[in-house]
């Protein structure tokens, strides 16, 4: 009864991906199709190390669900491609799949949708403060984050850096440019700043922060930021970043002292939040799908992700709101369980 | 020469509108200061330091970890309990213990020298040791 | 809100407020708080369609940047054209300029001779009074919007568009339009004070600096140039006033600088072909503060060494710093004396765009320039451009003798013009 129905999932990050293995698993067919040349979504796009708080390898999470939709029967994978426009019919939709580099055209017909499009960083250098993108050796978690993969923190000359600070709250909290909480960022930052403490045993690493939103069980990575490897927190905000041909110089003010710092460091990490990327956009255009203020999808009720409001369309995972990679992969299963049970309910034909 | 001491009394740099969120030690008022013959002393030649910290010096607080029990001070994530509950503070606001260790554990020299010669330092310690530390003690069993 | 009179103890002194007192005080708050929270980028937009509004039903004159003034186009920050007149100009002087660095507006003058460029000189100027007041915190907001369209009315009859000289003026005059557009009960009140005067309010289209009018004329005072400026290390110091009040309201330019930081004075540095030089607190004031200097001056003056000139010095090794406005200059090169006589070494020579542009034209540094009234030690600066400084200063010496002896000073004659003031018809041009 279920063999001839599918769902289509859009985005293949820790929700999507978990979506999928959810559904195919259960026994139905889904057609997957993701924005991007490789599956994973930003944790495999921007090689993150290690999953926070307990220094997870990425590929321990995220790698046995890559394989699963590479080699499931039940699903249809379409990278580089984008949905392009859908056709509602009584008990099925009709989509129409673009392939963003060969411009060739798909057709699917699905009876369900799940929404999982993600997330995108924020772009520092639209916050000119920092002048990121124009002051050497300023750059954004996401970078560093390829650095600590690669097990090598170096500057723009090579050399490997003694001072490094990192900001928080960039792009996030911030009336200027977005107004949410990432509420990630901090634990994120956290845990680099202890595995770049690992790399480079006598560096001296300080966090600029305004709070520190290490959420539930991530509280131990602050702890363990201070008692272990001795790193330091000064509690303010930075108005200005000057190069001054070999160093930074940051001036902030620091809150616990009431007084202005300008300090020199050999490399600033700006923590740039998540925002609602590009993908998500063109998504809600084309499945006529509410945003929020903020840009974020819009369920139809705030504290239930999954319902869109839509019927037969499900959202899941940071496209809905700012989330870490577990709660995301929750996300998936959620909705994919909705998805399932919207499809039965259909074919059942209940009058 | 009683009146010069009377003059001396009178704090340095008072006629300053905001006198009061200036610290003594950044004011400096010259008592004699020529400019190519023009007698620049006192007002007119009173000139005022900035006080932008710049720098961050780790020694200190690499000096209290080695003393028995020093290591602890990592753990201060700067919640300000200790000074909430410090009888001493509420009594004298120069006295703040989580400033302190902040202080310490930063590096922030400027700030530290400004603390020299308080000697409401050693007062504070005779009454933590008494009074206190037998409170806390009771508290937390 | 209290039921009861309240006494305050002030030193012992017991200060009784009634009810009605603390409401007309409570009053007083908000408006200016209402006030004070207007000017940004919207705002000023808003009002730039009021301006248009108001012209239509007949209420107020715009002084337009018509074709007769020759107007060149500039980008401002939030990419709207602001139209730059570059002929038949009402020097709005400054008062501080004329007093204390002649040599500022002179040079100016005589840069306008040497292009050619028409313009009134006018003697029937009132002073803005910026400098102890301001337009939107702590003073008479009519007493200083009514000074202004003074003058802008005396502009107007003269047929000549005003070019405000002072960085302090400009940005007085910017929130004072900003008012005098958006509030009807200040607009009636000060047209009110215009009409004892015989006079009415005609706003100018465009308020326009004169670092903007040498932004605009800097490639045809570069080709002027006759000394070589190419080893000459310049640091800029843009005004507050000029680009942080109202800052929707000056030029940029995406050719100069990534348009990240106003154009003007930068441009006419890198224009004549002089080494821009950068250093860390190119944002930070110059501790001149319209009145701070005269009522704070102990702050303004260790501010401006220790977070201008010492980093400027200590970072870029700069030959010369340059800015555009009357307080900046004052202040940066005023307050270099009392900490050099405390020990500091770092010194470094401050004058304003016209004067470096006017002596890399070959003005005469002491006729035009005016060199001797600044403190900081210019010596090093003139020999490194090439300019003999000792000739010229006894020429200026023996200038000076002849006419105490009696001879004809040399005054700037501006160049004959080519516009009519406005006929008037009675006294008031408004019928």
């Amino acid at each position: 009864m279920l063999n001839d129905k599918a769902i289509l999932v859009i985005g293949a990050g820790p929700a999507g991906l978990q979506a999928s293995q959810d559904i195919a698993e259960f026994g139905i067919k889904v057609v997957l199709v993701e924005k991007n040349n490789e599956l994973g979504g930003a944790p495999i796009r921007w090689k993150y190390h290690t999953l926070a708080p307990d220094f997870v390898p990425t590929e321990k999470v995220l790698g046995p669900l890559i394989n699963y939709a590479k080699n499931s029967n039940l699903i249809t994978v379409y990278t580089n491609s984008i949905v392009e426009s859908y056709e509602r019919k009584d008990d099925h939709f009709n989509v129409r799949i673009l392939n963003l580099k060969n411009k060739s055209i798909h057709y699917e017909k699905v009876n369900a949708v799940i929404v999982a499009t993600g997330f995108e960083h924020f772009n520092a250098a639209v916050d000119p403060r920092y002048g990121y993108g124009v002051n050497p050796n300023v750059i954004g978690i996401n970078e560093l984050e390829i650095m600590i993969s690669n097990g090598k923190i170096l500057r723009h000359d090579g050399k490997i850096p003694k001072r490094i600070g990192f900001i928080l709250c960039v792009g996030s909290r911030d009336k200027a440019t977005n107004q949410w909480c990432c509420t990630v960022c901090c634990g994120v930052s956290i845990k680099q700043a202890i595995e770049i403490k690992k790399l480079i045993p006598d560096s001296q690493i300080y966090i600029i922060y305004m709070d520190i939103r290490t959420i539930g069980l991530w509280e131990k990575l602050y702890w363990e930021s201070m008692e272990e490897h001795h790193i330091n927190y000064i509690r303010g905000r930075v108005g200005e970043i000057y190069w001054t041909g070999e160093k930074l110089l940051v001036k902030g003010e620091d809150t616990l002292v009431r007084g202005p710092f300008e300090a020199l460091f050999d490399m600033i990490v700006l923590a740039v939040g998540m925002e609602p990327g590009e993908g998500t956009k063109q998504v809600a255009k084309v499945f006529g799908l509410n945003l929020n203020q903020y840009g974020f999808l819009s369920p139809r009720i705030p504290n239930i992700h999954y319902d869109s409001g839509k019927d037969g369309i499900f959202l899941a995972g940071a496209c809905v709101a700012p989330m870490s990679v577990e709660e995301a992969i929750s996300e998936g299963s959620a909705a994919a369980l909705q998805a399932i049970k919207y499809v039965m309910q259909k074919s059942k034909k209940v009058p | 020469m009683t009146e010069n001491k009377e003059e001396k009394k009178e704090r340095k740099g008072q006629y300053i509108i905001e006198r009061e969120y200036i610290e003594d030690e950044r004011i400096i008022e010259p008592e004699k200061l020529d400019l190519g013959g023009v007698d620049a002393s006192g007002r007119w030649g009173l000139i005022i330091l900035p006080r932008v910290i710049t720098d961050f010096d780790h020694s200190l607080v690499e000096e209290v970890k080695k003393l028995p029990r020093g290591k602890h001070i990592e753990n201060c994530w700067q919640c300000g309990l200790c000074t909430a509950v410090c009888p001493i503070a509420h009594k004298e606001p120069r006295f703040n213990p989580r400033y302190f260790i902040y202080i310490v554990k930063m590096g922030y020299k400027s700030e530290i020298n400004k603390l020299k010669g308080l000697f409401i330092f050693a007062k504070a310690v005779v009454y933590v040791l008494k009074h206190v530390l037998s409170m806390l003690t009771q508290l937390v069993l | 809100m209290m039921d009861k009179e309240i006494l305050i103890d002030f030193k012992k002194e017991e200060i009784s407020i009634t009810k009605e007192d603390q409401k007309l005080f409570q009053k007083l708050v908000e408006e200016r708080r209402a006030k004070l929270a207007k000017g940004t980028i919207e705002d000023y937009l808003k009002m730039l369609e009021k301006m248009k509004e108001l012209e239509k039903k007949g209420e107020i004159i715009i002084h337009h940047v018509n074709e007769e003034y020759q107007p060149r186009l500039v980008k401002t920050l939030s990419g709207r054209i602001k139209k730059i007149p570059t002929v038949e100009l009402w020097q709005h002087k400054s008062c501080g300029q004329c007093g204390h660095i002649p040599g500022y507006i002179s040079a100016l003058y005589w840069i306008m001779n040497e292009l050619n460029i028409p313009y009134v000189d006018d003697t029937n100027q009132t002073s803005c009074t910026a400098w102890n007041y301001y337009g939107s915190g702590t003073s008479n907001t009519l007493a200083i919007t009514a000074v202004f369209l003074r003058n802008m009315h005396v502009a107007y009859e003269k047929n000549a568009y005003p070019l405000i000289h002072c960085g302090t003026s400009f940005g007085d005059y910017k929130e004072c339009r900003f008012f005098v557009v958006m509030n009807d009960e200040i607009r009636n009140k000060v047209r009110a004070i215009l009409k004892k005067i015989d006079r009415d309010i005609v706003i100018p289209e465009e308020l326009v600096h004169y670092s903007e009018w040498l932004h605009v004329m800097r490639n045809e005072i570069a080709e002027r140039k006759k000394y070589d400026v190419s080893n000459i290390k310049v640091a800029v110091h843009a005004a507050c006033h000029t680009y942080k009040l109202m800052s929707e309201d000056y030029t940029y330019d995406d050719n100069i600088l990534n348009g990240i930081r106003p154009a003007p004075t930068s441009s006419i540095v890198l224009a004549l072909g002089a080494k821009l030089v950068d250093y860390s607190t190119w944002y930070d004031c110059c501790g001149f503060g319209f009145r701070h200097i005269l009522t704070e001056r102990e702050i303004s003056r260790s501010f401006a060494y220790f977070r201008k000139i010492r980093p400027i010095v200590q970072e870029t090794q700069a030959d010369v710093l340059i800015t555009h406005d009357t307080g900046c200059v004052t202040t940066l090169d005023k307050s270099q004396v009392v900490p050099l006589a405390h020990g500091y070494k770092e010194t470094i020579p401050v004058i304003s765009d016209s004067q470096f542009a006017a002596l890399a034209m070959g003005a005469h540094p002491f006729k035009i320039c005016q060199l001797h009234w600044h403190i900081a030690d210019w010596r090093n600066l003139l020999n490194k451009m090439g300019i003999d400084w000792q000739s010229a200063y006894d020429d200026y010496k023996k200038y000076i003798e002849d006419i105490k002896k009696g001879a004809k000073p040399f005054l700037l004659i501006p160049p004959p013009r080519k516009l009519q003031p406005r006929v008037i018809k009675g006294k008031s041009i408004v019928s």
